[in-house]
C-alpha cells in the first residue's frame, strides 16, 4: 500500500492560508461547513491515489485523537 | 518641552534658536527634513553624506525611549552599514536564532526551528537592538558633520505648498518663523502634521485587539543563562483566547508582548500589579525582574494613495502604518529612506529630471504593500477573525506537532526582506538567459570579496553611487566608475557570472540592469533609464 507523503510539496503557503480563509467570508457555520466538505471531496479527487487518501485520513485521525486531547474550538 | 511629560525620554537634547529668529528671512532651503525618527535621521544622514547642506526639524528636544522597534532586519543593517553606523549596531545589538512556538498548555513547544544564518554575507538575518540606541548612532554621525543643523524643539504647525516649493510655519520656545523650501522630506510619524495640514487621507484596516507590552529586565543572578530565543504561544493560559511573544533585547531586556482582546481598561492594564501576573505566568513565579516600560497597543494599517505630493514627499510612518508583526515599520521606512536619498541626490546635483521623484512613489507604495500584505496575513493567522479561521489555524498548530508539511503555514510574523521592484520604471529588463544572479529591481547579494589582498565585503565596494560591477575580463568601456571583481568564485555564482557578466548598480544597491555582454551604447540607455530618463 503506497504510504502518503508528509514531507512540504506545497510553496507559497501565505497565499493559499489567505485564499482559504477568504473562501469562508461571509457565510453561516452550515454554509462554511458544506464548503469544506466540498473542497475535501475536490481534493480527494485531485490526489487520485486511493491507498494515500486512506493513509491519509488515518494520520490525521490519530493526530485528532492523541496529540491533543484540549484541543477545541473555542472561538 | 511640556507638552511631551508623557513621552519616556532615553537622552535630553538641547532647543536650538534657529537662525531665522536671530537673523530673519534665510532665502530658499533646498530641502527640509521633518522629523528625528530613525527615518528621518537616517534620511539626513545619507543626504548629509552625499555632501548637502541638512536642515532637519523636529518638535522634539530629547531622544524618546519607550517600547518601540527592536527588530532590525539585513537590509536596513546593510543600509546602516553604508551610513557608517552599521557596526555600532551590530555590536550593541542582539541576534536570536531559534524560534519557539507554543500551543495552549503544552510545557512543550509543538515546534521549533532554527533560523538559519545568512552565510557569508557581512550582516546577519536581523538584530535585535532598542529604537533609541539606533537613533543615537545616527545622532552621533550626525552631530560629526558640519553640514547638518538638527533643530531640536522646533515643531511644524503648518504647510502652504506652492509653484516653488513649500512655505514651512515653525514654532519654538524662542519663536515662531518661516522657511521656504524647494523640497520638504516629511518623516514625521503616523500623525505626521505635514499630511494633516495638506488634508491628505490615510486609509486603511483598524484592528480592535490591544496588546500590553511589557518591557523588563531581568535581575536574578540568572539574567545572563537565559537563551537567546523568540517564544511564542497561541492561546496559553496565562493570556487565554490570545497569542503572547518572547523577545530579546540588549542590557538583558525582554519584550514581552500579550494580546488582551478588544475591550479593556487601558490605564489599569499597565498597572505594575496587573502587569505582574502575566510576566509571572509567562516566566514562572521565581523570575527576578524589574520593569523597563509598560505600555498599551492597538494597531492600524494604512497607507497614502500617494507619498509624493508636488515638493512634499512622504517617508516612512507618515507613509504607511503597519502591524507590528514582522517587523516591517521601521525596516520598510529604512528602505523608503534610502530610495529618496539617493534620487533627491541627484536631482538636486541637476543630474537627473524632476520624473525620477515618481519612481520613489512607484517603488516604494510597492514597498508598503507587500508589508501591508504580509503584516495583515501575520495578523490574521494570530488573531482569527472568525470561527472558522479559528478552525484553520488550530488544524494548522495541531498537525505542525506531527507534521513538517503543515508548519510553513504557522504564521507568528513573516521576518521582513527586500521588495522586487517589479516593473520599475528605473530598470532595463533582460536580454540574456540567465539562471540565478538578482533580476533587475531587486537587491545585490552581499559576498565575501579579496580586495588588495585583504578580505572585505562586495557590498562594502558598491557603495552608494551608480557602479557597474564586472566579472571576469574584457569590462566594457564606459564613463560609469567600474568595480572589476575576480575574486571570488562564489560572487560570481551568486551573480550567475562565472562566464563573465555586467550589472548595472543604483546607488541603494538595488539592480537597475545587467548583461552577459555589455556594449556601451546598452551600458548608457540603461543609465539614462535608471535616473528617470526612461
Amino acid at each position: 500500500m503506497t504510504k502518503a507523503s508528509t514531507e512540504i510539496k506545497l510553496n507559497r503557503h501565505d497565499d493559499i492560508y489567505e485564499k482559504l480563509v477568504l473562501l469562508h467570508d461571509g457565510l453561516s457555520d452550515e454554509e462554511s461547513r458544506i464548503l469544506n466538505a466540498k473542497l475535501i471531496i475536490t481534493l480527494i479527487n485531485q490526489v487520485g491515489d486511493p491507498d494515500i487518501v486512506i493513509d491519509l485520513m488515518d494520520k490525521i485521525k490519530i493526530n485528532s485523537e492523541e496529540s491533543h486531547p484540549n484541543q477545541k474550538n473555542d472561538g | 518641552m511640556a507638552r511631551f511629560a508623557d513621552i519616556p525620554k532615553y537622552k535630553e537634547k538641547q532647543a536650538v534658536v534657529a537662525p531665522e529668529i536671530a537673523g530673519g528671512d534665510q532665502g530658499l532651503y533646498p530641502f527640509v527634513i521633518v522629523g528625528s525618527g530613525p527615518i528621518g535621521l537616517a534620511t539626513a544622514l545619507d543626504l548629509a553624506r552625499k555632501g548637502h547642506s541638512v536642515t532637519l526639524l523636529t518638535a522634539f528636544d530629547f531622544i524618546a525611549s519607550g517600547s518601540k522597534a527592536i527588530c532590525f532586519a539585513k537590509q536596513s543593517l546593510d543600509i546602516l552599514d553604508r551610513l557608517g553606523v552599521g557596526e555600532r549596531v551590530l555590536e550593541k545589538g542582539v541576534i536570536w536564532n531559534v524560534g519557539k512556538l507554543f500551543w495552549k498548555d503544552q510545557p512543550d513547544p509543538i515546534y521549533q526551528f532554527d533560523m538559519l544564518p545568512v552565510r557569508h554575507q557581512k550582516n546577519p538575518g536581523f538584530v535585535n537592538i532598542q529604537q533609541y540606541y539606533v537613533e543615537e548612532y545616527l545622532i552621533d554621525a550626525l552631530e560629526a558633520m558640519d553640514n547638518v543643523d538638527i533643530r531640536w524643539g522646533n515643531a511644524i504647525t503648518d504647510i502652504a505648498v506652492h509653484s516653488e516649493g513649500a512655505t514651512l510655519h515653525v514654532a519654538s520656545d524662542a519663536g515662531s518663523y518661516q522657511m521656504e523650501t524647494a523640497y520638504v522630506l516629511a518623516c514625521d510619524g503616523s500623525n505626521s502634521t505635514i499630511r494633516k495640514a495638506m488634508g491628505l487621507s490615510f486609509d486603511g484596516r483598524v484592528f480592535e485587539d490591544n496588546f500590553l507590552i511589557a518591557d523588563i529586565k531581568f535581575t536574578g543572578a540568572d539574567a545572563d543563562q537565559r537563551p537567546s530565543e523568540r517564544w511564542f504561544w497561541f492561546d496559553p493560559p496565562f493570556c487565554p483566547g490570545g497569542t503572547a511573544l518572547l523577545h530579546k533585547q540588549p542590557d538583558h531586556v525582554w519584550r514581552l508582548d500579550f494580546q488582551l482582546g478588544p475591550d479593556i481598561d487601558r490605564a489599569a492594564v499597565i498597572k505594575p500589579e496587573n502587569v505582574e501576573p502575566y510576566v509571572r505566568g509567562m516566566l514562572g513565579d521565581r523570575v527576578q525582574f524589574e520593569q523597563e516600560w509598560y505600555s498599551v497597543y492597538s494597531f492600524q494599517c494604512r497607507r497614502m494613495d500617494r507619498f509624493v505630493h508636488g515638493p512634499v514627499i512622504f517617508v516612512g510612518d507618515s507613509a504607511h502604518l503597519l502591524s507590528p508583526f514582522g517587523a516591517r515599520g521601521a525596516n520598510g521606512g529604512f528602505a523608503d529612506a534610502e530610495n529618496i536619498a539617493w534620487k533627491l541626490d541627484k536631482l538636486l546635483r541637476n543630474e537627473a529630471p524632476k520624473a525620477l521623484l515618481e519612481s520613489y512613489n512607484f517603488e516604494r507604495v510597492m514597498g508598503a504593500d507587500e508589508n501591508i500584505m504580509n503584516s495583515t496575513r501575520s495578523t490574521d493567522f494570530m488573531t482569527p477573525k472568525n470561527d472558522q479561521s479559528r478552525a484553520f489555524r488550530d488544524a494548522v498548530l495541531a498537525l505542525s506537532h506531527d507534521y513538517e508539511f503543515a508548519r510553513p503555514f504557522i504564521n507568528s510574523g513573516r521576518l521582513s526582506t527586500p521588495t522586487p521592484y517589479r516593473d520599475s520604471p528605473l530598470s532595463t529588463s533582460d536580454v540574456d538567459d540567465w539562471r540565478d544572479g538578482p533580476k533587475p529591481g531587486c537587491p545585490c547579494i552581499d559576498s565575501p570579496i579579496m580586495e588588495g589582498g585583504k578580505s572585505g565585503w562586495l557590498l562594502e565596494q558598491l557603495g552608494d553611487q551608480f557602479r557597474l560591477l564586472h566579472f571576469g575580463d574584457n569590462p566594457p568601456e564606459s564613463a560609469l566608475p567600474i568595480i572589476i571583481e575576480k575574486s571570488s568564485p562564489l560572487a560570481a555564482e551568486r551573480y550567475d557570472a562565472l562566464a563573465g557578466a555586467t550589472y548595472l548598480v543604483r546607488p541603494d544597491q538595488v539592480v537597475a540592469a545587467r548583461w552577459k555582454n555589455a556594449s556601451a551604447g546598452a551600458i548608457d540607455a540603461a543609465y539614462q533609464r535608471a535616473i528617470g530618463n526612461g
